[in-house]
């Protein structure tokens, strides 16, 4: 026996039951779930245990801009937030439109393992928006979807042509949906806030317009849309609508946008910039109650690490993004989970399962004879997020400063520990 | 269709045979070296108002191997650089007498507006994306050559079909002759709606090759507007090309050509004893005299 988790609390997202058990790990696999003695074991009263998260939406910076992020660190920040995959956005350097790129993330993935990372490649070449990339290819290579993530497919034309061959290929495409012309450069959701604190807003239809289009594009070809990050009102409501006449489409929204809402931009905090935009307070409302509903598919972090130096320079000028992928179970256990909105359950199945299931990937389930990859978590430690807290190179979160409950203690990646000690 | 061919549709059964039997008799003579100026001192216009090598040359070749006096008109000598429009063209140049018009165009459907204002046989030789008549019944004749029969062959059509006059008017002639008539190709070049009636789509590649009697490949062209519909010719080569190791010992290659070695088909099919590709240009003369002597029999009939 490798090692024996005694005594936790072991939650089944999918059953959405608990029960106190031991599990013993062997050769990097679950070796048994119920009472194991060994000299090898650990301590987890009081702790609970789960299947490790599956974020569908990272951008883990390698190759290109190693100097936000490279895949060490991000994997680092994946295990430390609890997660066991992810997959890679392609707006890397060059961009993910070619298989060796795919095989390159791959190979760096391996290399590093301490976590799954499944890449996802562009839609244009080199996310130009003017052709297609090799989407027969990238598949083989072994991308799980396509996407132009950071840009919109603004010509129609184009996404319905990568839409008929992703639906070919059974392959599903993750959407990034803003009219770039009516986000006008803006830097906030705009309202009332932004109007006091004098900055150029992005209207929520700067989303919501390019869903609407896009499903009608979906309604002739029967692709599978993913829509990435939504953040409004009316977005929720054209995407329930789709599902509800039986279009393939799914969606996702950030820790970020369930958690803080515009009113955390008041001291001109560029780590707040993210785009979209943090929602209004009845819009953030209204995404976690679209959570609660399943209309909301998933909770996708958009991990966007960026240097403290491009953060530091006025608020128009910053990158948008949020480091975001170590905060974002804590955050919701505090914001969410606590106060009863969500179930844990719930919660931790729109983090592992749900988003396994979208990106056609078996997920990781704690059961005898499957990959050991196990997070342990603290549900009552609290604590405040400084800029120690971070293992991403990028500190950029509006949490700094703020307290949150619930800790990470370890994860357990094929039965090694990659974040933690036990 | 009295007097014309325009597209495949309006053909009938018989009619396709006495064109294809009267090739066949065009053919063998030639080879046995006999001379057939059947009609002597006939006037033909061949206007090619898009660029064309083969198809042009074709039907230069079939008209003076009948004797006749082919008269050539390229889109950037002709009136209609100078701002006549194409009807009124040949109005003038139906006053002149010829035999027939022999038209390649870029806009489908135009031979139909041009029938209206004469009453001169016309010959499609290719229209926009609409059809491409004598190419199909070269087809036709070529795989009957090597099969001989039609009926009930499996044939696949693969490539830009949407866009491909050939693809159409093949599938409407060899539904037509009762073949099994299967199109694939990316989907970004694949039909929205049913193309031509009692056509299938193959799911795969694999599916679209299987126990295929008749390959025909179409030209692949990349096109940058709007994204192109894949994203190289080698990445089309790579899903969509014919590979020799992929094929069945007696399936034939047929391509309407220009082909691109190492995009629609492998270099070593291209001189393999699958592709009948030359053979169609041989037999393009020969069907295409007899779509004169046709047309021209028909006209002094009427």
């Amino acid at each position: 026996m490798d090692i024996v988790l005694k005594n936790g609390i072991l939650l089944d997202p999918i059953l959405k039951n608990k029960k106190r058990t031991d599990i013993a790990i062997k050769n990097g696999l679950i070796h048994s779930i119920g009472k194991t003695n060994s000299t090898q074991e650990v301590d987890c009263s009081g702790y609970f245990l789960f299947p490790s998260l599956f974020d569908l939406h990272t951008h883990l910076r390698e190759p290109g801009f190693e100097t936000s992020e490279t895949m060490e660190t991000g994997l680092a920040a994946a295990a430390h937030g609890g997660y066991g995959t992810v997959c890679a956005m392609p707006n890397s350097l060059p961009v993910n439109d070619s298989p060796v790129i795919t095989k390159y993330i791959k190979y760096r993935a391996k290399e590093i393992d301490k976590c799954n990372v499944y890449p996802i490649g562009a839609i244009s070449e080199g996310l130009s928006g003017k052709s297609l990339s090799d989407m027969y290819s990238l598949k083989d290579a072994g991308v799980i979807a396509y996407s132009d993530d950071g840009f919109p497919v603004e010509n129609a034309l184009l996404l319905k042509k990568a839409m008929k061959i992703a639906k070919s290929i059974d392959m599903p495409l993750f959407l990034h949906e803003e009219d770039k012309n009516l986000s006008e450069n803006g830097v906030m959701r705009a309202g009332e806030i932004a109007l006091r604190l004098g900055l150029t807003g992005i209207p929520s239809s700067a989303e919501s317009s390019m869903i609407a289009r896009d499903l009608e594009i979906v309604r002739e070809t029967g692709a599978r849309v993913h829509f990435c990050h939504i953040s409004c009102a009316r977005s929720i409501q054209l995407i329930r609508e789709a599902k509800k006449a039986g279009l393939p489409v799914s969606c996702e929204v950030t820790p970020n946008h369930l958690a803080l809402s515009d009113e955390d931009i008041r001291r001109y905090d560029a780590n707040a910039k993210v785009n979209p935009p943090l929602p209004s307070k009845s819009d953030r409302e209204l995404l976690v109650a679209a959570l609660a509903d399943g209309t909301i598919d998933l909770v996708a972090t958009d991990h966007a690490p960026h240097t403290a130096d491009m953060k530091a320079a006025a608020i128009e000028e910053a990158p948008f993004g949020i480091s975001g992928i170590e905060t974002a179970l804590p955050l919701l256990y505090t914001k969410l989970v606590k106060p009863g909105i969500i179930d844990f359950y719930e919660l931790l199945y729109r983090m592992s399962i749900a988003p396994a299931e979208i990106a056609g990937i078996e997920p990781d389930l704690i059961k005898k004879g499957k990959p050991a990859n196990i997070t342990v978590f603290d549900p009552t430690e609290k604590y405040a997020i400084t800029e120690e807290f971070f293992m991403s190179k990028g500190k950029n979160s509006p949490l700094i400063g703020k307290s949150l409950e619930g800790a990470v203690k370890a994860t357990i990646f094929k039965g090694k520990l990659s974040y933690g000690n036990l | 269709m009295n007097g014309n061919l325009i597209d495949c549709r309006f053909l009938t059964k018989s009619a396709v045979k006495t064109i294809v039997k009267k090739a066949e008799e065009y053919k063998s003579k030639f080879m046995n070296g006999a001379l057939i100026p059947e009609f002597p001192g006939k006037t033909v216009f061949n206007l090619f108002l898009e660029p064309s090598t083969r198809t042009r040359c074709s039907f230069e070749m079939a008209a003076k191997r009948l004797g006749m006096m082919p008269i050539n008109i390229y889109g950037s000598f002709s009136s209609i650089t100078k701002g006549e429009t194409l009807e009124d063209t040949i109005l003038n140049l139906s006053k002149m007498h010829p035999s027939a018009f022999v038209i390649r165009h870029q806009s489908s459907g135009i031979c139909y507006r041009l029938a209206e204002v004469t009453d001169i046989p016309i010959i499609n030789a290719g229209d926009g994306t609409h059809a491409h008549p004598s190419q199909a019944l070269l087809d036709l004749f070529t795989i009957l050559e090597k099969k001989r029969r039609i009926e009930g062959l499996n044939i696949s059509i693969i490539g830009d079909i949407l866009s491909s006059r050939v693809a159409r008017s093949d599938a409407e002639l060899f539904v037509k002759m009762g073949c099994n008539v299967t199109l694939f190709g990316p989907a970004t070049m694949l039909p929205d709606y049913p193309f031509v009636s009692n056509t299938k789509i193959a799911g795969s590649m694999e599916e679209a090759i299987a126990d295929k009697d008749v390959i025909v490949l179409l030209r692949i062209q990349l096109e940058r507007k709007s994204g192109g519909n894949i994203s190289s010719l080698g990445e089309y080569h790579r899903y969509f090309g014919i590979k020799k190791e992929l094929l069945k010992k007696k399936t034939l290659i047929l391509h309407p050509g220009p082909f691109n070695r190492g995009v629609e088909l492998s270099s070593d099919i291209v001189d393999s004893d699958n592709t009948e590709i030359f053979n169609q240009v041989e037999n393009g003369v020969f069907v295409r005299m007899a779509i004169f002597w046709w047309l021209l029999n028909r006209q002094s009939a009427s």
